[in-house]
């Protein structure tokens, strides 16, 4: 049986999944040019936190909360926490795009708990409770049995923006995409990972990832009998980005070789990756 | 001389049903299947059993199997058989097609209307007909799987199919487009349906099989309301003659309520969303009644029952969590697809 607190992440998933889809979908072509559409997106990102935020206090007072808009706010006589995303992918957004989602996680007793990734586009809910499983949609999902990279299909998410190291992450990248069937570059890490958790996605991974969109997504892979590898434990966390690798398991080894140096020791001297397809 | 059938899927219907149909007419049997374990087992025993419940106990056969291939081993020996039987699924079967193109005749089994018109396309062959498998194939009661774990539960079932069909036997009735039209619409409603709305009534009553729901008086009376409500309704779309409808639902009644055939509950309501969505389904069904111009009181108790909150005894991994979290009303309108202002779903609901 899930426990309230899956119930509410489940309720807060969907009551900003229809802030999000109030509005008949996102502005595209001559409309977007003369509509503020960033003001617009960001303007239904509060209004959609505000959502979150509500039900989710509502069903636990005293909670803290982490998200990017409103920061860490601690809370009082509780030890829930909850780290939320109402509104991910908000470049896609503001692209008209029909593809977001919203990302509630829950850390009880110091431990990741529940977790809910909602694309309210194409009415999907992922959820998971620890030593339950995970669920799309209420039918149980598990992680795609492909057993070597070159049967892979991959996805990762990167910043639009330049960052230190951003040469290592495009070398890698492409000598993953070329081991593969193929690796993705998409808006959304909370949507990958629930990729990978449902077996369309034998893996992903992303590098300073905004805490509050992989959250859910990891503890939703490990229910589904992936495996998660990240620099810093989500529970103890105490920046806002997380670098982290998730799979299917089976072509967890070669992913990791490759990706160790850029996801979990940037600081070392960067050594050109050799990809190992049938590792 | 014998004739050679190659059976995509080896699972309840296609190794419970149609290989011991082909099998008492003189076919020899092989089985094609993903299930690596399977595999190995049929060709271990080279037969098994199959079960068919009948009124007063029941009647076993036994089934030798000449060849069992791992789904790609198989390749190389399609257009030796005389026939093609796809009991694997509907977008399984659509992957192996490139396979059946130089197949002498192929019967698809799937649930899918058009099955065989996608297959066709996509193989090149002309020679792929639909069939429409209208049977109960269930695992067996654990006495007869301790005798051998490949055995499988049926009733007397029937084969139907398009006109052609190549190699078939005479124990496979050839329809023409109408006769197709009625048999589709009597298993998609009449049988599935109503099975449907007997397995989500008997989950939360806690039964594990559809005869066990059945004994259950409030859900019999369900039953056979919401058999009334359909006969009508499939007999309003001119497709399906009366006399055939009402003979087709009193047939029904005695296979819903047939305690050997140990239909487990948990198979039909493992995806209890899925039987929701606008058209497909339970909501179908209500649809077709609604055209006739009758209230589908008894199918919209089966489909409360697929919403229900509470969790199946014997349902196995579905967590409600969905419908326990938002409710009915909103399970409907954002995985079901079906909005506040639709009909249905105030029908489904009572909202105004």
């Amino acid at each position: 049986m899930e426990t309230p607190h899956l119930t509410a992440a489940i309720r807060a998933a969907h009551r900003a999944g229809t802030t999000l889809t109030g509005y008949g979908g996102w502005p595209d072509g001559a409309e977007r040019a003369h509509t503020a559409v960033r003001d617009l997106v960001a303007g239904v990102d509060v209004l959609a936190e505000r959502a979150v935020v509500e039900t989710l206090v509502a069903a636990f007072p005293g909670s803290s909360l982490w998200s990017e808009r409103g920061g860490y706010v601690a809370g009082g006589g509780s030890d829930v926490l909850w780290i939320v995303d109402p509104v991910g992918d908000t470049e896609g957004c503001v692209h008209g795009l029909p593809s977001s989602a919203v990302s509630v996680a829950c850390v009880a007793g110091g431990r990741l708990h529940a977790g809910v990734v909602h694309d309210p586009f194409t009415r999907e809910f992922f959820y998971a409770q620890r030593g339950l499983g995970a669920w799309r949609n209420e039918v149980p999902i598990a992680v795609a049995r492909t057993p070597v990279l070159h049967e892979a299909l991959l996805a990762c998410a990167f910043s639009a923006r330049a960052t230190p190291g951003r040469e290592r992450e495009y070398e890698v990248f492409g000598k993953l995409n070329d081991a593969s069937r193929g690796c993705l570059r998409t808006g959304s890490a909370a949507m990958n990972l629930a990729h990978v958790a449902s077996g369309k996605l034998a893996a992903t991974w992303g590098r300073k990832l905004d805490i509050w969109g992989v959250a859910a997504g990891l503890l939703l892979v490990e229910e589904a009998g992936g495996r998660v590898a990240t620099d810093v434990p989500i529970e103890t966390a105490r920046t806002p980005t997380v670098s982290c690798l998730a799979s299917n398991g089976l072509v967890h080894p070669p992913l990791a070789e490759a990706l160790a140096q850029i996801l979990f020791n940037t600081r070392a001297p960067w050594v050109p990756v050799e990809v190992r397809v049938h590792a | 001389m014998s004739r050679s059938v190659l059976i995509y899927g080896a699972g309840a219907l296609g190794r419970g049903f149609v290989a011991p149909l082909l099998c008492r007419s003189g076919f020899d049997v092989s089985f094609v299947d993903v299930d690596a374990e399977l595999i190995a087992r049929l060709r271990r025993h080279g037969a098994y059993r199959v079960a068919v419940a009948g009124r007063d106990g029941y009647r076993c056969e036994d089934v030798p199997v000449a060849a069992a291939y791992r789904l790609g081993e198989e390749e190389g020996v399609v257009t030796d058989h005389d026939l093609v039987v796809s009991c694997a699924g509907a977008r399984a079967s659509l992957g192996v097609a490139r396979r059946l193109s130089r197949a002498r005749a192929v019967v698809t089994c799937e649930d899918e209307r058009d099955a065989a018109g996608k297959l066709r396309t996509l193989s090149g062959n002309p020679c792929v007909y639909l069939g429409i498998a209208d049977v109960v194939a269930s695992t067996a009661p654990p006495g007869l799987l301790a005798w051998d774990p490949l055995t499988v539960v049926t009733d007397e079932g029937v084969l139907v199919t398009e006109l052609g069909g190549g190699a078939l036997p005479a124990a496979v009735r050839r329809l023409d487009g109408p006769g197709v039209d009625q048999a589709w619409a009597c298993k998609v409603f009449l049988h599935d349906a109503t099975r449907a709305i007997v397995a989500h009534l008997g989950a939360a009553a806690g039964a594990a099989y559809v005869h066990q729901a059945m004994a259950e008086r409030a859900v019999e009376q369900v039953a056979m309301g919401a058999l009334e409500e359909l006969v009508v309704g499939v007999t309003a779309t001119g497709k399906v003659g009366e006399r055939f409808a009402r003979a087709y639902a009193e047939a029904e009644l005695v296979r819903l309520r047939n305690p050997r055939l140990y239909d487990p509950i948990a198979r039909v309501v493992r995806e209890p969303l899925a039987a929701l969505t606008r058209d497909g389904g339970l909501v179908g069904a209500a649809r077709l009644v609604v055209h006739a111009g009758f209230h589908p009181e008894h199918v919209l108790q089966g489909i409360r029952a697929a919403l229900g909150p509470g969790q199946p005894r014997h349902a196995g991994p579905p967590l409600p969590a969905l419908r326990r979290a938002l409710g009915a009303s909103e399970v409907l309108r954002i995985v079901a697809g079906l909005d506040h202002h639709d009909p249905m779903h105030r029908l489904v609901t009572g909202e105004e």
